[in-house]
Parts: structure tokens; C-alpha cells; sequence
């Protein structure tokens, strides 16, 4: 007994039989969408800096203490930006800014949320596109089915999330 | 010589005379005095037999006998027929005849004690079937409809500060308020009200009445006065503030923001869409180029893939 797969699942699976570039997101729409995630990250980040830093002044801190806090702040926010990537791709394939822009990041044969091990690879292998001066990035312009380097890698897809795509995979 | 004796003459004339100059002139001062003592008792007596009228319980009787007698039955319709009620709405209009009527009316107490006996006899509830039962009420609207005494008659009343007086005295007294109260619960009332919309002719007294210029004008005068006050009513805002706090209009507002930023959301959506494509074409035509330049040929995908 095989499950039924959904249709957006049957349209990645079949990436090569009538699928159209138009059901992928391209290069403006991933930017705005990820300067929005970006947004809601750092102001997260900045709030809570400053808030631990209003805290800090209060009280008497030796300098030692303070390069270990810098230190350990860094690590929250790195573990609280992959956090934000991982929760949201892997709960439901769209982060906030995904949500605003309607695109939605799914495995590229399922089709399907991806998985939090795959989403957690997304992330660290995101940097490796922005590494050769962004031209993973700009590899969405002529990949046909606008993936950049850290999609190809890790076999994920980011589709539009509109009734053109849905209709199109039913 | 002549003139002198003329002069003379007519000296010795107005000198004879002067007795009965004076004794004329005392006449007609004491005629104008006896007229005006007359006039005086005479209207005191009417009056007071009025209310004599009025008060005594055969009133009741004779205006029953009178309404339902074919004499007055004969005399309205020879009256409606005739020229008398043409006649007599001029001349009501031209003497002010309302205005004046109403102000005797009204200095005397007379409206009221009217209002009160005719409350407690019931009159108006036979007034009113015997208009419907022989179709004067009719025939009466259809004449002071066609002529145009009507809107003159209509407009002086509204304009008679008099008859504004009247009604007041009238809307505020406890006579007034039963008398319609019971004229309302009557079957009569329903009737006459179910008769007087069945009636085609009230549509046409009530289209001369909404167009007349002085209904037009008091309509603007109440709605200037009302928009002039309603800023300054508290009870205005008080309402404002109870239709801003209902849940109903919140929940309007929170669908229309909601269904706003739906909107923004939208649009851009659309908009990043079709720089998507856009760039996508940009970077499509200067790989072409390339290609071309580099003596290649073939899609840029399958160079990609490549």
C-alpha cells in the first residue's frame, strides 16, 4: 500500500515532464523575502542585545566577563538564525518573509517541507553561495529551475506558493 | 362791498350753526361708544352661550341629529357642487381668515375647551364615519385640490405665528392627547387612514404639499439649525463613542485592515513576480551573447547543466 503523493510532490517529483520555470521563485522574490526574514532576525537579535546590555550596565562586569559574554552572544544569535531557517522550512517550508513574498521551500523530488536535517544542511550550505561573490545566487537567473548552488546541493526547490502553481501541479 | 357782505353772511351762518356742529359731534362719540359696549356684550353672551352649548348634554344629541339628518347631507353636497367652497377658500386666503381665527381662538381658551368636549362626546369618531360613510371627505379634498387657494391657505398657516401657538397650546394640553389617543384606537381612525392612502388624490396633495417653497424652505432652515447644533451636542459624541466601541465596528475595521494588508501583500507579490522574470531575461540575452561571441550556440540551460 503506497501513499497518495500530493500534487505539489508529484510536480517536483517530475521535474523534467511539463514543469515550468514561471512555478519556481527567482532571484528578485527569494532577495525581498530573505531581506524580510533578515529584518525580523536581526531585530529579534538587536532587541534582545539590548536589553541584555541595559541588564549588564547595571551591574559591575569585569572586562574578561564581557569579551565571554560578546562571545557567547554571537553563538545565540548564530544558533537563534539557524533556529529561525530550520523551525520554519522544516514546519510548514515557509519562514515569515517566504510567507509575505508566497514562495514556499520544498524538497525537490517530494515536493514536501523538508526535512530538519536537510533544512539544517540548507542553511550551512547557504553561505557557500554567497562565498564566490554571490554568484551561487545568481544562479537562479539561468538554472532552469532557479536554484541556487545551496539548492542544487542540497536538493531542496523554492516554489511559488500562488494558485498558478497549484493549479499547474493538479 | 359784495365779498364783505358775504363774509358777513356766512359768519353769521357758521355762528347759528355751531350749536348743532357740536351736539353732531357728540352724537357720533357716543354712538362709536354704545357700538363698541355692544360689540363688547355681544361677543361676552356668544361666548358664554358657547360654552353653554358645549357644556350642556344635548350637544352631544343635536350634533348626532344634525350629521346624520338629510338636510345637512344635502347641504354639503349642493354646497361641494356649487361655487360656495371655491368661494370661500379665496376669501379665507385673502382676509386671513385662519390667522385671525385662531388668534380669537386662542386669547379666549376656546381650542382647548373644544378639544376637551369633544373628547368626551365622541364626535369626532362620528365626524369621521359619516365623512367616509357619504364620501364628502373625498369630494372636499378633490375641490381645495383643484383650485389654488389650497397652497396660499397652507402657506399662511405655517407661516402664522397665531397658529404655531395653537398648536402648541393644543399638542400640550391633556384633552388633546386623549382625544387623538382615542381617535387613533378607533376603527374609524384605521378607515379613514386606509382611505385616505387608497386615495389617488393624496398623492397629489402630498406631492404640491413637499414642493411647496415653504416646505422646502423650512426643511433647509431645520437641517442648517441641526447641523449647526450637532457638534455641540454631547449626546452626539456620547453615540459616537458607543458605535466606535462596539465589538461590530471593530471587527469591520480589523476585516478591512486585514483585507488592506492582504491587498499590499498582493501587490507585491505581483511586483516581485515580474522582476523575477525580468532579470531572469536580462541574464538570458547576455548569455546569449557570450555564447555567441565565444563561436557557441545551444540554450543557456544546457550550458548550465553542462
Amino acid at each position: 500500500m503506497t501513499a497518495q503523493a500530493p500534487p505539489a510532490m508529484e510536480a517536483a517529483h517530475d521535474a523534467s515532464a511539463g514543469e515550468d520555470a514561471r512555478d519556481f521563485a527567482g532571484l528578485a522574490s527569494r532577495t525581498l523575502a530573505f531581506a524580510a526574514d533578515a529584518a525580523v532576525i536581526n531585530g529579534v537579535i538587536w532587541f534582545v542585545a539590548l536589553v541584555v546590555t541595559v541588564g549588564l550596565s547595571v551591574l559591575n562586569v569585569p572586562e574578561s566577563v564581557n569579551g565571554v559574554l560578546v562571545a557567547f552572544g554571537a553563538v545565540v544569535a548564530f544558533a537563534w538564525t539557524v533556529a529561525y531557517f530550520v523551525f520554519f522550512w522544516s514546519a510548514s517550508g515557509q519562514t515569515p518573509g517566504n510567507r509575505l513574498l508566497g514562495l514556499r521551500v520544498a524538497h525537490r523530488r517530494t515536493g514536501r517541507p523538508l526535512r530538519a536535517r536537510r533544512a539544517l544542511l540548507r542553511v550551512l550550505a547557504l553561505p557557500l553561495s554567497a562565498l564566490p561573490l554571490c554568484a551561487g545566487f545568481l544562479l537562479i537567473l539561468v538554472e532552469p529551475r532557479r536554484r541556487a548552488l545551496h539548492d542544487v546541493l542540497t536538493g531542496t526547490v523554492v516554489v511559488y506558493d500562488g494558485a498558478r502553481s497549484a493549479r499547474r501541479r493538479v | 362791498m359784495i365779498g364783505a357782505m358775504h363774509r358777513a353772511s356766512a359768519a353769521s351762518v357758521s355762528a347759528a350753526l355751531w350749536p348743532s356742529r357740536i351736539t353732531l359731534r357728540l352724537a357720533r362719540g357716543a354712538e362709536r361708544q354704545v357700538c363698541r359696549r355692544l360689540a363688547e356684550t355681544l361677543g361676552n353672551v356668544a361666548l358664554q352661550g358657547l360654552d353653554a352649548v358645549l357644556a350642556s348634554e344635548h350637544a352631544d344629541v343635536a350634533v348626532e341629529r344634525a350629521l346624520r339628518s338629510p338636510l345637512a347631507e344635502r347641504s354639503v353636497t349642493r354646497a361641494l357642487d356649487g361655487q360656495l367652497v371655491e368661494h370661500l377658500a379665496r376669501e379665507a386666503a385673502r382676509l386671513y381668515v385662519v390667522d385671525r381665527i385662531m388668534e380669537r381662538l386662542l386669547a379666549d381658551g376656546l381650542v382647548l375647551r373644544v378639544l376637551e368636549r369633544l373628547e368626551e362626546g365622541g364626535v369626532a369618531e362620528q365626524v369621521a364615519d359619516h365623512l367616509l360613510a357619504d364620501g364628502i371627505a373625498e369630494r372636499l379634498a378633490a375641490r381645495l385640490l383643484e383650485g389654488p387657494e389650497l397652497e396660499r391657505i397652507v402657506e399662511r398657516a405655517v407661516a402664522s405665528g397665531a397658529l404655531q401657538h395653537a398648536i402648541v397650546g393644543a399638542l400640550e394640553s391633556p384633552g388633546a392627547e386623549e382625544l387623538i389617543a382615542g381617535a387613533l384606537a378607533s376603527p374609524a381612525a384605521v378607515r379613514l387612514v386606509d382611505a385616505a392612502l387608497e386615495n389617488p388624490d393624496t398623492r397629489v396633495l402630498i406631492a404640491r404639499v413637499v414642493s411647496s417653497p415653504v416646505v422646502e424652505a423650512t426643511i433647509t432652515q431645520v437641517v442648517d439649525d441641526t447641523a449647526a447644533r450637532l457638534p455641540r451636542s454631547p449626546a452626539l459624541w456620547q453615540l459616537i463613542n458607543e458605535i466606535a466601541g462596539s465589538p461590530a465596528v471593530t471587527e469591520a475595521i480589523a476585516q478591512q485592515s486585514a483585507g488592506f494588508a492582504d491587498q499590499i501583500a498582493d501587490d507585491v507579490r505581483d511586483r516581485s513576480r515580474s522582476a523575477d522574470a525580468r532579470l531572469e531575461q536580462a541574464a538570458w540575452k547576455l548569455f546569449r551573447r557570450r555564447s555567441r561571441q565565444d563561436g557557441g550556440g545551444g540554450s543557456p540551460t544546457t550550458a548550465t547543466a553542462t
